[in-house]
């Protein structure tokens, strides 16, 4: 390769050669990864929304009061309590409880865990990971160990580093043809749209990839941690201190007002409030109360802390993120996560994450389109053409469609089914891998047609689901006020639309070329794979 | 606030983009004369910075420079779709 081409154009035929390697090889984890990720901006609101016996909470504070009444009645002794606290767009708070001071289980469910509703009162939400299914996806994969997921996903982040830089580089004409989109030529089309997609939002994928490295930065580069401390355990212990165990005195005392200890953090974060709340050795003498910021308060995500004395609810200490270092890597993370974007700019990383996800899609679709043309018997392609086709129909049309099932397991298993939350998952898994299966069965065309139809029907069905069959539809929430429900189902529709459009464009589609070839019909018609640039073929006319 | 910001880095590129010579003969056709170009440049990237000071005026410095990035993008597309569809769309 180095030897033969001319100097000129070697370098950025060699980015070239790069660019579509790296791509291919870890594409469709990457569509995975892009598409959980854009879809977790909404992880609150999924959450609500797979868990439609909670209503909004208007009142942070009842809720509060609620679940400290609940654990004086279950858990008085205990020795410690445990509220996580709904913020603006999360429904319900989670109150447990302690019976020992010893640290609890990392994972695995929690027999003390109850949901407090927006009333006060505990509620039987349904058995359900919600959004966070979604999320975990996004960098733990799934079904394999944990650290082996994060691996995966920063080798992928890397690679697509690596994409960017080299796609930049390769790109011939990036200002000239920043405007441009023709669609309806075929390979021309699919680069125009993957050029669009990628420059348009290129701050965000270089941010998102960038960041994203950095939220597992310890993990993915070990040695500044290994060169300065003794052990990964005294690195945790400094970074992250963790206040002394609290120990009862055993006199009996009234805690102070939760509300006030709420207001009191408001005013000593000039406006921020509590995500958590933990109460040690609660109504005893020497009870403390520790307030925890919310996330999506401060772009920085890093800790912010206030004790309180529990009787009194005096400020006791503070923590908040002081060393640069820390302030950087949480700005990073912060805007990774953009937990703390106010919903205007969610959308923006919404909207941007989903372009990201095109952009690995006809990136991906591209590959395929560039080598129809070249191969030497159209009708009998080699075995990693066909293997890339199928795979992408699969992957592409049918990831989101398994997405969809995981709703619709939400609102169809039963609600009493022994591991329900599980079962949730493991169906859109089955799913995907029946999909993945029917991409490799089906003539290509046909499969494409197929599974984005499928996807479009299984999106758009279930807001017409939660008008007809549950008390929660879109009619019900707007009436009560509740945005995040009915914009949760004008989205779905709204994305299933999308994907109906495309699979009539993919129906509709004549290939404007037709090569000479065997005559069999359909399957291996050229440009089948087509969807986004048959959206408007008889524009293509006019 | 936001809105305005849209529409100006809306309005800004599509100035920008007018003062390209191909899509300045696909949508308003004919030559473009160089001070034409200097000027729809100059509208252009105003539009941009005017697009950026009202992302900080509604977001604040941290968080109105993000906003802004996310407007440039949102705001380029539907530029990009009028230059894909408006010349077809003419007689």
């Amino acid at each position: 390769m180095n030897g033969k081409t001319p100097k000129a154009q070697g370098f950025r035929q060699s980015q070239a050669g790069l660019h579509t390697w790296t791509g291919l090889l870890v594409g469709w984890i990457l569509y995975l990864i892009f598409l959980s990720g854009a879809v977790s901006y909404w992880r609150e609101e999924i959450t609500r929304w797979t868990q439609p016996e909670i209503g909004a909470t208007h009142d942070v504070e009842t809720v509060a009061r609620g679940a400290i009444a609940h654990l004086q009645t279950v858990a008085p002794k205990a020795a410690s309590w445990s509220i996580a606290l709904p913020d603006e767009r999360a429904s319900g708070a989670t109150a447990t409880f302690r019976e020992k001071a010893r640290p609890a289980p990392r994972r695995g469910v929690d027999p003390n865990a109850v949901t407090i509703g927006p009333d006060g009162k505990v509620v039987q939400p349904r058995d359900t990971e919600g959004g966070d299914v979604f999320y975990r996806l996004h960098f733990d994969l799934r079904y394999v160990p944990v650290i082996w997921g994060r691996w995966v996903a920063g080798f992928c982040a890397m690679f697509m580093l690596v994409a960017i830089v080299s796609g930049v580089i390769t790109h011939k004409k990036i200002f000239a043809d920043f405007f441009t989109f023709r669609p309806g030529k075929g390979q021309r089309s699919w680069l125009d749209g993957h050029n669009a997609l990628a420059v348009l939002a290129l701050p965000f994928h270089a941010m998102i990839t960038y960041t994203g490295l950095v939220t597992l930065m310890v993990l993915y580069v070990p040695w500044g941690v290994a060169a300065n401390y003794p052990s990964k355990t005294a690195y945790y212990a400094q970074s992250i201190t963790r206040a002394k165990p609290v120990k009862p005195t055993g006199e009996a005392a009234a805690l102070a007002d939760i509300g006030a200890v709420l207001k009191t953090a408001e005013r000593a974060w000039e406006g921020g409030h509590a995500g958590l709340i933990r109460i040690d050795a609660p109504n005893d003498v020497a009870a403390r109360i520790t307030l925890t910021r919310r996330a999506s308060d401060t772009l920085v995500d890093g800790r912010w802390e206030i004790v309180f004395e529990g009787v009194t609810g005096q400020i006791r200490s503070q923590v908040a993120p002081s060393s640069s270092g820390m302030i950087a890597r949480g700005g990073m993370i912060g805007l990774h996560a953009g937990r703390f974007a106010p919903m205007t700019l969610r959308w923006l990383f919404f909207l941007s994450g989903l372009a990201g996800t095109a952009m690995v899609a006809t990136g991906l679709v591209l590959w395929i389109a560039k080598r129809r043309q070249k191969l030497a018997d159209p009708s009998r392609p080699h075995f990693g053409f066909r293997l890339v086709e199928r795979l992408n129909i699969g992957a592409i049309a049918g990831l989101p469609a398994a997405m969809a099932v995981f709703l619709w397991a939400n609102r169809l298993l039963p609600t009493g089914m022994a591991g329900r939350g599980d079962w949730e998952v493991h169906v859109m898994f089955i799913a995907w891998s029946g999909l993945l299966l029917h991409g490799f069965a089906r003539p290509p065309r046909r499969g494409w047609i197929e599974q984005l139809a499928l996807t479009a029907v299984l999106l758009a069905g279930l807001p017409a689901f939660n008008l007809v069959a549950t008390q929660r539809g879109i009619v019900s929430s707007l009436m009560a006020g509740d945005m995040s429900m009915a914009v949760m189902d004008l989205v779905l529709l709204g994305l299933g639309a999308a994907f109906a459009a495309m699979a009539f464009g993919v129906a509709r589609h004549r290939p404007a070329v037709p090569k000479v070839r065997t005559p069999r019909p359909a399957p291996t018609a050229p440009n089948a794979a087509q969807p986004m640039a048959a959206r408007q073929p008889e524009e293509v006319e006019a | 606030m936001t809105l305005l910001a849209f529409l100006f880095c809306m309005g800004g590129f599509a100035a920008l983009s007018l003062a390209m010579p191909r899509h300045h003969a696909a949508l308003v056709g004919g030559p473009l004369a160089s001070r034409r170009r200097l000027g729809l440049k100059l509208a252009g990237w105003s539009g941009l910075a005017l697009g950026l000071a009202a992302s900080l005026a509604a977001w604040g410095l941290a968080w109105g420079v993000i906003g802004w990035l996310g407007l440039l993008t949102t705001a380029a597309a539907p530029v990009l779709l009028a230059h894909t569809w408006w010349p077809r769309a003419k007689p």
